[in-house]
């Protein structure tokens, strides 16, 4: 199994988002809700008036583990973060916190996190979050 | 239309000849061998079932191979407790009239691996998982996907690893008494937290073992089950739920108190109209050692954050106030993947009064199993007696 997601035309605005390093998820425009992962209708109204958004980018970390067996693609030897992650708009998502150790002591939960990119195996961006950091620290 | 508690009895079951190691078998073949082992047990031949669920094999290959030729069929696959899901589908299938007698099969080489499809290759290029889950979730996908929750619910509810690896230690005296269980060795806390980190706070011994197994049950409306040779064990009731795809967690709304087990229990416990004290003997699908906390908690068993104490205080342990797992569970008995049907196996043998580790006397039980890596289950409520 190749293991770099595979885009398929609903999810195409997505990947193309990634591309040009924007998080960029449905919100449907009868509810307001936004909702991830995409689909061609709103999971909370079943609206078909739904429109892609550029997201904030800021998330909090809601729960992970610390695997010592990342795909290779990461070309890291681990322990690696997989995290479970809430963007500030709403949705859950499975993501992994870069850019700091990963250790307990630095992933601590519903820290504050925004969303970054990071190349896997041969997609340069695949959507990763790094802990926020407030402005002038 | 609903369907009285009772109407429904399991009138045979069977695992496979062998479990753990069995080369000699593919899934398919572990399948027709528990098939037959059950058709064996209800004193039936093929030619008696008219309906047919499988799941992660084609069901019109699994009925060929076995003679079968069924009027009435179910393919579904939600993961590990598909089988559960199956028998509440064949009792609808019953009650509606579309057949009268249903063999429910499961076969999985989970370890010697002959011949997918095993339950999770489903991970087709381009499903969601594989764009938005799998690129994370490492080699270790089911201990990580399924251990997401776990740090937030720990620090949420003061769970600890030493809680958390009490799971193991009484699983393991389950499987003490029970020749056919894989780790029947004692093993400590001290034990279960010095195992390999898999993927933290996960250890080895956390983690359920690797096996091959089958198994079949057969069920019939509960005026039949008075003319088959083993005692009936009677439905009272049932539940399921589902909140997400198999390797989607981030579906779950709310994995603290987490809707999909409420929703199967609150469904189980009022179409048998018996409450949580009516419950002789539980079985928790244990594929990871926080699975029966999780399920304790969901099911209402404990208050919200208390099952961890539960278990630890010795409730669900050989002579505790609520035998759990009493086969030694996926941890130490047996684990081929998609567990759910030796769960059910384990509880009709209880019911039978049959199980090596017998509770005696137990007139109920509780058989509760997750699909995929934690968005889908069901609860089912059995009973040796009819009401």
């Amino acid at each position: 199994m190749k293991l770099e997601p595979t885009a398929l035309p609903e999810t195409q605005p997505f990947w193309d988002g990634a591309d040009a390093g924007k998080l960029v998820i449905q919100q449907c425009h009868d509810c307001s809700s936004h909702y991830f992962p995409p689909a061609p209708i709103c999971p909370k109204c079943s609206s078909r008036d739904t429109r892609w958004v550029e997201a904030s980018g800021e998330a909090t970390l809601y729960s992970y583990v610390l695997t010592n067996a990342p795909w290779p693609h990461w070309k890291t030897a681990g322990p690696m973060s997989v995290a479970l992650v809430a963007l500030k708009e709403g949705p859950r998502l499975i993501s992994t916190v870069v850019g700091c150790e990963q250790t307990p002591e630095n992933l601590r939960i519903d820290m504050p996190l925004t969303a970054t990119w990071r190349a896997f195996g041969d997609r340069q961006r695949v959507l990763c979050f790094e802990p926020k950091h407030r402005d002038g620290a | 239309m609903t369907m009285k508690p009772g109407s429904f009895a399991i009138v045979g079951a069977s695992e496979s000849t062998k479990i753990g190691v069995v080369p000699e078998y593919s899934s398919i073949g572990l399948a027709i061998d528990g098939a037959g082992n059950a058709l064996e047990d209800a004193g039936l031949k093929a030619s008696d079932i008219d309906g047919l669920t499988v799941a992660y094999l084609p069901v019109g290959n699994v009925a060929q191979l076995l003679g079968i030729y069924p009027k009435w069929v179910d393919g579904t696959g939600v993961g590990g407790c598909t089988w559960m899901f199956h028998l509440r589908s064949a009792m609808a299938a019953i009650n509606a009239g579309y057949c009268s007698t249903v063999l429910i099969v499961y076969g999985e080489s989970g370890r010697s691996y002959h011949a997918a499809p095993n339950s999770y290759d489903t991970l087709a290029q381009g499903s969601i998982e594989q764009q938005f889950d799998v690129p994370y979730a490492s080699a270790s996908m089911q201990a990580v996907l399924f251990a997401l929750p776990l740090v937030r619910y720990m620090q949420q509810y003061g769970l600890t690893e030493s809680q958390i690896a009490m799971v193991p230690v009484v699983q393991r005296e389950w499987a003490a008494k029970n020749p056919r269980a894989k780790l029947r060795s004692p093993t400590t806390v001290d034990e279960v937290l010095s195992s390999p980190m898999i993927a933290w706070p996960i250890r080895r011994s956390m983690c359920c073992l690797v096996s091959d197994a089958g198994g079949a049950m057969i069920v019939t409306s509960a005026e039949r089950a008075r003319d088959f040779p083993k005692r009936p064990v009677y439905v009272l009731g049932s539940g399921a739920a589902i909140e997400a795809g198999p390797c989607s967690p981030a579906g779950v709304r709310n994995p603290m108190e987490p809707e999909f087990i409420r929703t199967s229990a609150r469904s189980a416990f009022s179409s048998a109209g018996v409450t949580h004290s009516d419950i002789d003997h539980l079985m928790i699908y244990d594929a990871f050692a926080h699975n029966p906390i999780f399920g304790l908690d969901g099911l209402g068993f404990v208050p919200v954050g208390q099952a961890g104490a539960f278990i630890a205080d010795g409730n669900t342990r050989p002579g505790g106030s609520l035998p759990m797992n009493t086969n030694g569970g996926g941890l130490a008995y047996a684990h081929s993947g998609s567990y759910g049907m030796l769960c059910m196996l384990e509880a009709v043998r209880q019911m039978r009064g049959e199980a090596p580790a017998q509770v005696e006397g137990a007139r109920t039980s509780l058989v509760h199993g997750w699909g995929g890596f934690w968005s889908a289950c069901a609860t089912l409520i059995f009973s040796n007696e009819r009401p």
